[in-house]
């Protein structure tokens, strides 16, 4: 189980090695056993996956064909809206809310035959880089109970790593998915923006959120992400990605031809010097496989952090005013609307949440628009600048550390907001670029997991799942 | 530009478990070494974004948000003269669907969210007190 992948365990159900109902068993086993101390799940959909993985069984010895996902256990990111679930995204102010709809992820991931094992915690209303904003509970590091998973998707990268689920799919914003992935010592792929669908995602910042998969191997993340893209009438901003069939049957050779750049503003002081080592390592690793690398410049990168912590709340502060208790969510007592919004409100969101609500405010606020926002948006298309540039200049893909520092202590960061954000200063301008980038766990570390994350050019998935399968494989 | 070869990407430096990137470094002495001048109405702010805040989230707030602010400021040392904004994530436009009416959603699903209804209609307090 600690190696079971999609593409083994279908050729065990083909085999009749494994059955799905055994391999949901042994996932809940498992959750029985250790969920109590790691606190990946709030919510458990046990009856409902043994009765789906039956029925898959059933299927196959009525010789009925496997979908693609056909009896694959996923954990669900909590603000991913699964029809007539709760779906809190960790926030008081939602945490009897029943979605009334699939999101268009959860109906692509179905029906290829996947089962739903339940919901992940996270960061409240993906507001953090650690899951320690969680209202309901603490998630744990499963390689170091002490330390944090990271996140905002940290149950998600919490259920793969501790085998408590195959696979798992999250959000990504600033690095909410490739960051706790490294931390925890899965694989974690933020798609280009647009790729997939962010219909039934409960809204953090619109112009940079992605839903991505967290797996044990870039194999399955190429699979999972295969099955979730695609335009949607209902996602005005996603668009069918052309792929031929290199996404999922990379071309080895041509992978190994790649020039891959390395920016020096990643690896300029302060980072851990065993991170930086072990990304050496990768680089080793792939020169030996043909690959080659050179040195290039993203000169705005020091920027990405402010203009991030600009646009983020101020999409924010727009998409979460839905949230006020009046047509879902947690509702007050007030007399008059206006009460029961601040009531409302002021009760049910977190110190985080409240913290970025007010900065966003701030930010889109009469007299200091321009000077903030308006900055920010012309930084913003620089720092994309500097990407197309770089891939323009003879690169196939970036490399660099996916954080700057391993796995932190529970508590170690929680008590100062701006120590907490630098842990995602390397994924961050991926997202104001709109890029895709994967985080991969460095092979052969001892102790604490080591991510380096590769970033692609748009629409090129395939690069960083090849590179990533030639790191991992041969 | 180098393409392979001995890349001069690794520096022997000693091992730093704080984290000092060097903008980082100079915006947190900027910090603890002048006297905040921006400072941001929380009350205001908090009025406009409907959330009520008690007296000590309101201090707290402040100074968090002043450090934030504070930081912000390297943005201004940025030529961004002739740069066209970003707006969004997407270079999409104009994305439209027939127009024709469409009823693929049962209203039902989303009524039973509400939190206080009468005969299916969603109840609200007055808005004058």
């Amino acid at each position: 189980m600690k190696n079971m992948t999609i593409k083994k365990f279908h050729e065990g159900l083909k085999n009749r090695d494994v059955s799905a109902y055994d391999s949901v068993v042994s996932y809940f086993d498992e959750i029985e056993k250790h969920d109590g101390t790691i606190g990946a799940y709030l919510d458990l959909y046990k009856d409902e996956a043994l009765k789906e993985a039956r029925a898959v069984d059933v299927g196959i010895t009525e010789g009925r064909g496997l979908g693609r996902l056909s009896g694959v256990s996923v954990a669900v990111k909590d603000n991913i809206l699964v029809a007539g679930k709760r779906t809190t995204a960790a926030s008081k102010i939602l945490k009897d809310y029943i979605a009334g709809y699939n999101a268009t992820v959860i109906e692509k991931l179905r029906a290829e035959g996947a089962i739903i094992l339940g919901k992940t915690n996270m960061d409240e209303l993906a507001m953090g880089s650690s899951t320690e904003n969680s209202t309901f509970k603490l998630t744990r590091n499963p390689r170091d109970p002490e330390r944090v998973p990271g996140g905002s998707s940290g149950g998600s990268a919490a259920s793969v790593a501790g085998n408590m689920s195959m696979v798992s799919i999250g959000s990504d914003t600033g690095g909410s998915v490739r960051q706790p992935a490294g931390f925890c010592g899965a694989v974690g792929l933020k798609p280009t923006y647009g790729a997939v669908s962010r219909y039934g995602l409960i809204a953090m910042a619109s112009s940079l959120d992605q839903i991505g998969p967290i797996t044990k191997t870039v194999e399955d993340a190429g699979l999972v992400y295969d099955i979730m893209r695609g335009g949607d009438k209902y996602d005005a901003t996603s668009f069918d990605g052309k792929y031929g069939d290199g996404l999922l049957n990379p071309n080895f050779k041509k992978i190994s031809e790649m020039t891959v750049g390395i920016p020096e503003e990643y690896f300029a002081e302060g980072l851990e010097s065993h991170v930086e080592e072990a990304v050496n390592s990768v680089i080793d690793d792939l020169k030996e496989k043909g690959v080659k690398f050179k040195k290039i410049n993203l000169p705005h990168t020091k920027y990405a952090l402010s203009v991030y912590y600009i646009i983020m709340p101020a999409e924010v502060s727009t998409n979460l005013a839905r949230l006020d208790g009046i047509r879902y969510g947690t509702r007050g007592s007030s007399d008059t609307l206006l009460d029961l919004y601040h009531e409302n409100k002021g009760e049910g969101f977190g110190p985080e949440a409240k913290r970025r609500i007010i900065l966003g405010t701030f930010v889109l606020s009469s007299g200091y628009y321009d000077a903030y926002y308006g900055k920010a948006q012309k930084v913003r298309a620089l720092i994309k600048k500097d990407f197309d540039d770089a891939f323009d200049s003879g690169i196939d893909a970036i490399i660099s550390p996916t954080t700057p520092t391993t796995a932190f202590k529970i508590g170690e960061k929680s008590s100062d907001p701006l120590q907490m954000y630098l842990s995602d200063i390397f994924t961050i301008p991926v997202n104001m670029a709109g890029l895709p980038a994967i985080s991969i766990p460095v092979k052969g570390v001892e102790g604490l997991p080591i991510g380096f994350q590769l970033i692609g050019r748009k629409w090129r998935e395939a690069d960083i799942l090849g590179l990533g399968r030639l790191y991992e494989e041969k | 530009m180098a393409s392979g070869g001995n890349l001069d990407h690794r520096r022997s430096r000693s091992s730093n478990s704080n984290l000092y990137h060097p903008t980082f470094s100079r915006a947190f002495s900027f910090l603890y070494a002048r006297i905040v001048i921006m400072q941001i109405d929380v009350k205001h702010i908090s009025k406009l974004a409907r959330i009520e805040l008690s007296d000590e989230e309101i201090s707290e707030y402040s100074v968090e948000l002043d450090k934030i602010l504070d930081y912000f400021k390297e943005l201004q040392e940025v030529n961004t003269e002739d740069v066209l904004p970003m707006f969004g994530g997407t270079d999409l436009v104009n994305v439209f669907r027939d127009d024709a009416e469409v009823e693929d959603f049962e209203s039902d699903t989303l009524k039973d969210a509400f939190p206080k209804q009468k005969d299916s209609y969603l109840k609200v307090p007055k808005i004058f007190s």
